[in-house]
């Protein structure tokens, strides 16, 4: 055939391979256009095209790829010692391995291991020979037993092994669709088979499931301590660097066996880890993915795997891991061989704790570990890698200990309290939990290390009592911060009998506590004790925060009175501070502030008290000098603007007081925003004025948008909220809507009563309104 | 490295040029170190990867002239020197061994004993599901009336190239080399069902 023809012939035998076979031939024929003999020629082709699959399809060098298997099958058959190679059973690490029949003695089938040719280097015989010793002295029904050794005529070292007739673990698992449980009690099976091993002071280096048979009867075997060295008696591990990295399966190695570091038992503890991971997941620590080799060691060394349950396909495995067995499993994969289990044992006793039931330990210490990688994950300026490492070790019990007999552990334990609160009141506590432990699981964690530890420290104990109590008080948690500060209370008064600074401060904060749980007679003697208490401890102790604290819990649990006296005390004392300090002092400013402050507290106490003419000067006062001090423009002036105008309120000057409401909304419209709750509440102010003046409809788009804000930013059922609504209320019976208008009022003042105590401000002011409803005339 | 990287460019440019013998010179050489390459992944212990032959490939080319500034022509040109190669190794050695069989006295080229030293190639060899010889004549009549299609064949079987490297190779596309791949098959099917 010459070359035109051919490629008449070609294009048709390239186009008949799209036509469909029914109508071919039809084609065929008019694609030859009539020419018989073309048909025949392309038709001496198309009778080959059913060997045409997988003719020459598989290029000639992909067939030196089987040059390993093919190097192995050349032994077969061949005698080593009293045994024959039956058949390639597969390779190791070192050599191949042969199911082999004893041929003169008795039948005997066993697996021999033989040093593959061309590998049979000084170092792989040493080894090999290493090998061999070390198996001889394991015995354990879950290690495959060594049963004869030699060298060949060739000098080719081999050994001879029990043949275990079974499936590697993974896949076996996976055949048998065995579920979590019965995963867990087969790696028990491995674990007892290695803290043998480890006594005998031999550890594997080279776990992974090829290395872990199970058979038909579900028993596993350990095989291939093929690269497995003496563990000296005294720590040293004496080829330190002698793992050749390709001998490994980088995949299962552990960081340091990857970085040619000493190799000890923790190592085993690490790889094992990965099968565990492997065998819950589906996955591998560090991924399925490709990697070259250079990204394998840096995932293996530096990246922190994911945590098993959200790796898992099911959603039911993920649930089942979350929690114990992923501290489990990552704590046998913490890169840094001291922070893994410290043994074996150690690791099989955590997940039998975990079938039974009972907390593991992985989650106990992990605590400050977890703390410590809180921390670096949010990056938080404050917190110094020093100050780090003092929260993390101060919150193990064990490392507490330890400081012991330092001259600074006070200041130490101090300086981690104050860092603590600041750690908690710089994070967002309703931050939605995700695989990282969350404010509230670490403050969790921190009681329960409390609870259980500490006892013999109990002046730390103390101070990390205080510490969190003050933290769930943050965190609206007053039950459970009242309990801790009760008890805080309580080590530090058997402690340190008479007055004490810390104690003053833990009574401070249990009386707010127990004030926002509302039993005001308990937080009103504890204010006062702390408040006396530091009195007498003198000059020092800054008496502004607690007795602060007392006069607004006395506010508003309907002592004005009283928490007037406070407050004047208060004024007095900063106004004298005031007049010792020359302008020319750093804390001039911030002292006038003060006496701002106090000046408007006090005003606004008088106010509640009734006692507008002394208000008038003391509100006055405030909004010049913070005018002066902050600028006409600041919320802290709109805050005095707002006191002013609830004091022309009370007055009955509307007009004033819509003014001063209108100027504060302006303000914080500027400075915070809309949609800031501060800006809501001097529009809700504002809407009171307005529906008292009869502006019925401008109050009503106020109340709205104030509400608005206020569902979006506090909680429901909130009592704030519920003083807004019960102006609504009051805007609804304006507009002749009484049924909408009762529920309204009524609802709002049950849920501020609710809140904060029949006595308080607001709850009087709402049960007010309802009153002024139900008695309005024409009902 | 055994292998005179300068030596094989100028055998590669020489032989690309037109000049016949410097293949001849050149094959040792390449033979050699594809010994020594394979030899390499077989140490390297990945039982879950098969070697893949255009890594092998690769792998000799970056030793051979990766380390240099190569133009994608020279590349292609290296490609095909090597599946030009394998195809005379190959063939030669299956000759040789059917030769061997026959009871002929068989002289011993250099491929041959290199090929028994490494004691890698004679099971990889044996194991080829095809007449190599044969499927070398055929592929050399086909190559009489379509040697862009023997070239194809070449590339692909002898020299693992896939199909988008084929193409490249060749400057056409690869729906073209999947085209002439499926008729230059039948042609060498039909072409071996006459020997």
């Amino acid at each position: 055939m010459n070359a035109e023809r051919w490629q008449r012939v070609k294009t048709i035998l390239e186009d008949a391979r799209e036509q469909p076979f029914p109508g071919r031939q039809a084609w065929l024929a008019e694609a030859c256009g009539g020419d018989v003999e073309l048909l025949h020629e392309v038709e001496s082709f198309l009778e080959h095209e059913d060997r045409l699959e997988g003719f020459i399809e598989r290029p000639v060098l992909s067939f030196l790829g089987d040059q390993v298997e093919a190097v192995d099958e050349l032994a077969v058959g061949r005698r080593v010692g009293p045994y024959r190679l039956a058949r390639l059973l597969g390779k190791g690490g070192m050599g191949a391995v042969y199911l082999a029949e004893r041929e003169q003695d008795f039948e005997q089938r066993v697996a021999l291991k033989l040093v593959r040719r061309g590998l049979a280097d000084g170092d792989a015989v040493r080894r090999f020979e290493a090998e061999r010793q070390i198996l001889a002295r394991l015995e354990h029904p879950n290690i495959a037993r060594l049963l004869d050794g030699g060298t060949t005529e060739d000098g080719t070292p081999y050994f001879v092994m029990e043949l275990v007739d079974g499936e590697p673990i993974d896949r076996y698992c996976e055949r048998h669709r065995l579920g979590v449980r019965d995963r867990l009690e087969l790696c028990l099976k491995v674990c007892s088979a290695l803290e043998v091993a480890h006594q005998s002071l031999v550890i594997h280096r080279d776990l992974k499931p090829g290395n872990i048979l199970v058979d038909a009867s579900g028993r596993a075997k350990l095989l291939d301590f093929g690269i497995a060295k003496l563990l000296r008696p005294d720590g040293a591990d004496p080829m330190a660097t002698g793992t050749a990295p390709q001998a490994l399966t980088l995949r299962y190695a552990s960081p340091e066996q990857l970085r040619g570091e000493p190799v000890g038992t923790a190592s085993d503890v690490y790889s094992l880890g990965v099968v565990l991971y492997q065998l819950l997941t589906g996955g591998l620590p560090c991924g399925l993915g490709e990697l070259s080799h250079f990204e394998l060691m840096r995932a293996v060394c530096e990246e922190d795997p994911k945590p098993p349950s959200t790796v898992a396909d099911s959603r039911t495995v993920r649930r089942r891991l979350a929690g114990d067995l992923d501290s489990i499993v990552l704590k046998a994969l913490r890169k840094e061989p001291r922070r893994r289990y410290a043994s074996i044992e150690k690791l099989a006793d955590d997940l039998r704790r975990h079938l039974d039931g009972l907390p593991v330990l992985a989650r106990q210490g992990s605590f400050a570990y977890r703390a410590r990688k809180f921390v670096r994950r949010h990056r938080l300026g404050l917190a110094s890698l020093t100050t780090i490492v003092v929260l993390a070790v101060v919150f193990t019990a064990a490392l507490v200990r330890q400081l012991r007999h330092t001259e600074r552990q006070r200041d130490r334990a101090e300086r981690t309290a104050t860092f603590l609160v600041e750690l908690f009141e710089a994070a967002d506590p309703d931050r939605p939990g995700g695989g990282e432990p969350t404010v509230r699981e670490l403050i969790d964690r921190g009681r329960e290390v409390l609870e259980s530890g500490l006892e013999d420290e109990p002046e730390v104990r103390a101070t990390l009592l205080v510490t969190l109590g003050e933290v769930y008080t943050d965190l609206g948690r007053f039950g459970e911060a009242s309990e801790l500060l009760e008890e805080a209370v309580d080590v530090i008064r058997r402690q340190r009998p008479g007055d004490d600074p810390e104690l003053a401060k833990a009574l401070n904060d249990l009386a707010a506590a127990r004030h926002r749980l509302g039993d005001f007679d308990r937080a009103g003697e504890l204010y006062r004790e702390s408040i006396d208490m530091r009195q007498r401890l003198g000059p020092d102790n800054d008496l502004t925060k607690p007795t602060n604290n007392l006069a607004a819990f006395l506010l508003d649990h309907g002592k004005p009175s009283e928490a007037a006296a406070i407050y004047r005390d208060s004024l007095e004392r900063r106004r004298a501070v005031l007049a010792s300090t020359p302008e020319s002092d750093p804390d001039y400013t911030a002292r006038r502030a003060n006496v701002a402050t106090s000046a408007r507290s006090l005003g606004a106490a008088l106010l509640a008290a009734g006692d507008v003419v002394g208000a008038e000067p003391l509100l006055t006062e405030a909004l010049t000098l913070r005018t002066e001090i902050y600028g006409p423009e600041s919320p802290a002036v709109a805050s005095a603007l707002v006191s002013l105008g609830r004091l022309a309120q009370s007055r009955g000057e509307g007009e004033v007081a819509e003014g001063m409401f209108g100027r504060a909304l302006e303000i914080r419209r500027r400075k915070l925003g809309d949609a800031h709750w501060h800006t809501a509440a001097a529009k809700k102010d504002l809407a009171s004025v307005l529906l008292a003046s009869g502006e019925m409809e401008t109050a009503r788009v106020l109340l709205v948008q104030a509400l608005a804000t206020l569902y979006a930013s506090r909680p429901v059922d909130d009592w704030y909220v519920a003083d807004a609504e019960s102006l609504l209320g009051v805007w609804l019976a304006a507009e002749g809507r009484p049924g909408e208008a009762e529920v309204c009022l009524r609802q709002s003042a049950e849920t501020v009563e609710q809140q904060r105590g029949p006595e308080d401000v607001y709850a009087r002011a709402v049960r007010q309104r309802l009153a002024d409803f139900l008695e309005a005339p024409g009902r | 490295m055994a292998l005179d990287d300068r030596e094989v460019t100028e055998l590669l440019d020489a032989w690309s040029a037109g000049d016949a013998e410097a293949l001849e010179r050149l094959l040792p050489l390449v033979f050699d170190d594809l010994r020594r390459i394979a030899r390499a992944f077989l140490a390297r212990e990945r039982p879950e990867h098969t070697l893949e032959p255009t890594a092998l490939v690769h792998e000799l080319y970056l030793r051979v002239v990766g380390r240099r500034q190569v133009s994608w022509e020279n590349r292609t040109q290296f490609f095909a020197g090597v599946a030009e190669i394998m195809r005379r190794i190959l063939v030669d050695h299956a000759r040789r061994h059917r030769a061997a069989k026959k009871g002929g006295g068989a002289e011993r080229s250099s491929f041959d004993e290199s090929l028994a030293a490494a004691t890698l190639w004679g099971p990889a060899i044996r194991a080829i599901d095809v007449d190599l010889v044969a499927l070398d004549e055929a592929l050399d009549s086909l190559a009489a009336v379509d040697p862009r299609q023997a070239r194809i064949v070449e590339l692909r079987y002898f020299g693992g190239l896939t199909v988008p490297e084929t193409a490249r190779t060749l400057d056409c596309s690869p729906t073209t080399v999947k085209r002439e791949w499926h008729s230059a098959r039948l042609w060498l099917l039909r072409e071996l069902g006459r020997q």
